[in-house]
């Protein structure tokens, strides 16, 4: 199995905020991120639905703003670098100086479309010799890489919306292999543009609630019509145990279990039942050496859709016999594509560590076909294993173990 | 031929061509989910948004659920174009 690895650094871009604080500050208070679309006009784009989770600063700005180059790079980039910045200075880490190895930090930054709005808003005319660096789906990755001078292992899972969680996964291997001694790793998209949210509305996976923006992300209520899409970046400084023990950092949970399963079944619809999900789940709890019985948390990946969450309920039923806390932070953040379950990773490591479980947004009718026991307050309780899952297009599911320290 | 009559022939020419069978084995009594059509939910997506393109009809998720053969979802376009 190899070395532990442990979470030491935490950075977070959502429709919330630019910081780790404000996001867990919005989703303890059960602040909505989401609001009418203001990225461009979706009546001129011929576009239904008119809500998004939008991020609402421009990452340009955050500081340290010298990090974040939006001449050079994608504005899921941009998400990633101002996230991976945040990440490393909370794990007590400063690049610059001499302790810090290159060599032995990794760096792993799934995302699902990428670059889809720069590709989309340069296509049709000679591209500029900048365009292709600024929409490669492994540009998040590189730049990260360059901003924390990261020399070891390097990848971009482009695994639609477990991107986030299988980079994540990969990460945790890399470390326990002695690959690299820490790795910054998570996922990001940034697809609130006409092609982006077309493309979900033509497929009528959004919500139509235009009118009460706030009220339209509703994972597993009776009365969800659809997703709502955000944006940002979620990552993690990973690290091995004994690496950040010898440094004194203070982790804020290990990872202990990671697993990724195909459908094999259809590309957009999860499998009967969820089976692909459930032996996700299994797998990643076996690779951790825990029993379903010890689960106290599971962070679901909860797309809002009417499909996707009765299969996501089935396949938690089939894994657990009396189903522990479930919550969902997309009635908070929406739908952040490949950032989404990075995002959720960083949460349930800061949910972990202080003790608790943040509430689900506008889950208010119970649904028979998702009986779940979803949390609607935040709850204080020590939490000493949690589960937190993605599933993406194409039948990729993954899921990752996190354990109190 | 009627407008009626001309917007059944609309729907079921973009039914053929969405879900690539031959025209002439279409008609009002060919089910969706048969060996000729083998139609699945994203297809029925797919035909709903090129109606309203072509024709200006919304067909909404709800009605798309119980419409089972051509026929069926031609008088729902036509009962409402």
């Amino acid at each position: 199995m190899g070395r532990d690895v442990v979470v030491t650094g935490l950075g977070l871009v959502t429709a919330l905020g630019e910081t780790v604080e404000a996001t867990w500050q919005g989703l303890r208070d059960g602040t909505s991120g989401a609001g009418p679309i203001t990225r461009f006009d979706p009546e001129a784009a011929g576009i239904r639905s008119n809500v998004a989770c939008e991020v609402p600063v421009d990452p340009a700005t955050v500081p340290p703003d010298d990090r974040v180059d939006d001449r050079v790079m994608g504005r899921y980039a941009q998400f990633a670098v101002a996230a991976a910045a945040e990440a490393v200075a909370d794990a007590g880490y400063d690049p610059a100086d001499p302790d810090w190895t290159p060599e032995r930090v990794g760096t792993s930054i799934g995302s699902g479309l990428a670059g889809l709005a720069e590709i989309e808003s340069a296509a049709g005319e000679r591209p500029s010799p900048s365009f292709l660096v600024s929409a490669l789906t492994n540009l998040a990755a590189g730049h990260v890489s360059m901003c924390v001078d990261a020399r070891g292992p390097n990848r971009a899972p482009g695994t639609a919306c477990s991107a986030g969680t299988h980079a994540i996964a990969a990460a945790v291997e890399d470390v326990r292999h002695g690959r690299a001694d820490v790795v910054v790793a998570g996922g990001t998209d940034a697809a609130i543009s006409p092609l982006g949210v077309g493309s979900f509305d033509s497929m009528r996976a959004l919500s139509g609630r235009d009118g009460d923006p706030a009220a339209a992300s509703r994972p597993f209520d009776a009365d969800r019509d659809g997703l709502v899409l955000g944006e940002g970046s979620g990552v993690v400084v990973l690290e091995a145990r004994d690496h950040a023990r010898e440094r004194d950092a203070t982790p804020y949970a290990a990872v202990t279990g990671v697993g990724r399963t195909g459908d094999a079944h259809h590309v957009t619809r999860p499998a009967e039942d969820g089976t692909g999900l459930r032996r996700c789940i299994e797998r990643t709890l076996s690779d951790a050496g825990r029993d379903p019985a010890s689960v106290d948390h599971v962070n679901a990946h909860a797309t809002s859709t009417p499909v996707g969450d009765a299969r996501e309920a089935a396949a938690l039923r089939s894994v657990f016999d009396d189903p522990p806390p479930v919550t969902s932070v997309k009635g908070h953040l929406g739908h952040a594509l490949g950032a989404a379950g990075a995002i959720e990773a960083a949460v349930v490591a800061r949910s972990v560590a202080e003790g608790t479980i943040p509430p689900t947004l506008n889950y208010e009718t119970r649904d028979p076909e998702c009986a779940l026991p979803v949390v609607t307050d935040p709850r204080e309780t020590v939490t000493d294993v949690a589960v937190s899952t993605s599933a993406g297009f194409g039948g990729t599911n993954g899921a990752l173990v996190f354990e109190r320290v | 031929m009627s407008d009626t009559q001309e917007i059944r022939g609309r729907v079921q020419r973009i039914v053929a061509d969405r879900l690539r069978a031959d025209p002439d084995a279409v008609d009002p009594e060919t089910p969706f989910g048969g060996e000729t059509l083998d139609a699945e939910s994203l297809d029925m997506v797919e035909i709903a948004e090129a109606i309203e393109a072509d024709v200006g009809v919304h067909v909404p998720d709800e009605a798309l659920e119980t419409v089972s053969t051509v026929g069926d979802l031609t008088d729902y376009v036509a009962d409402r174009a």
